[in-house]
């Protein structure tokens, strides 16, 4: 059993619209939780060990290697640093150890932009009854 | 009629409405996708990244054996403002028709069954979605 508070405000929002989808019943609030915790999870990822430590990795060497190789492609596997590549043909090609559920290539120096607009082709599988 | 240098897809018809579409090919960690010949993939110009890969592709290829940071992820958003967090690894893209080889990112979400070429994909080419011929061309 999840228990927790959340602003009053928000909770009434939410009990209203849930008895008004669900019904004036017990379970209404606990069905439309459901539904809110699983596009939560939707949105968020569970962090891996071997994942984590690559990301912890990349935040120890990143400005170093922004100063010294940009341009560059960078391996980060088993929690270290790899290697730099000239190309990304090249950092793809380094061995991958057996088993390894994770690595991490960037080019030195590039910040994607953080958001991506998905239009309306976009979909995904059903979070169920919502 | 088309000149030497021109090459054609035709429209995918994947939900009933036919749709422009450019064959790719995917290079992973773990292979390619498709794993013989190109792989036709829609063109949604709603989508600004470069390509969108389904779930179960993008693990498929071993693009988890590439990935960004997860302080580069991005945020997606619909039109209808339903955000979501995108995983994105860096990979190889080719279009072995035009003998082209693009370097872009990839993404994903969960629950996304769908693939995609965005913007980003498209950006340097130069395309005729013939409508009346439902093909789409490359020049």
């Amino acid at each position: 059993m999840i228990k927790g508070s959340i602003a009053k405000e928000i909770e009434e929002i939410f009990r209203r619209r849930a008895m008004e989808k669900y019904g004036y019943s017990k379970g209404a609030v606990s069905r439309a939780l459901e539904a809110a915790i699983k596009l939560w999870l939707r949105y968020e990822y569970e962090l891996k060990e071997e994942e984590g430590l690559n990301n912890k990795a990349f935040e120890e060497v990143v400005d170093e290697l922004e100063a010294k190789s940009p341009g560059g492609h960078a391996v980060i596997a088993e929690g270290k640093l790899v290697g730099v590549y000239k190309s990304l043909e090249e950092a793809v090609k380094t061995r991958v150890k057996e088993g390894a559920s994770h690595r991490i290539i960037f080019k030195i120096g590039e910040k994607p932009s953080p958001k991506v607009r998905l239009g309306w082709r976009a979909k995904v599988k059903s979070v169920g009854i919502t | 009629m088309e000149s030497q240098s021109e090459v054609c897809w035709d429209y995918l018809k994947p939900d009933g409405r036919k749709a422009p579409a450019l064959g790719l090919v995917v290079q992973g960690t773990l292979g390619t996708l498709p794993g013989k010949g190109e792989m036709l993939t829609r063109i949604d110009t709603g989508y600004d990244g470069f390509l969108l890969l389904s779930e179960d592709n993008y693990k498929h290829v071993g693009l988890h054996l590439s990935e960004l940071p997860r302080r580069y992820w991005p945020e997606g958003e619909t039109v209808t403002g339903e955000a979501f967090k995108l995983r994105r690894a860096l990979a190889l893209v080719y279009v072995p028709k035009a003998g082209l080889k693009l370097e872009g990112y990839i993404d994903t979400f969960q629950g996304n069954t769908e693939n995609l070429t965005g913007l980003d994909f498209i950006k340097t080419m130069k395309l005729l979605l013939n409508g009346p011929s439902q093909q789409t061309c490359l020049t």
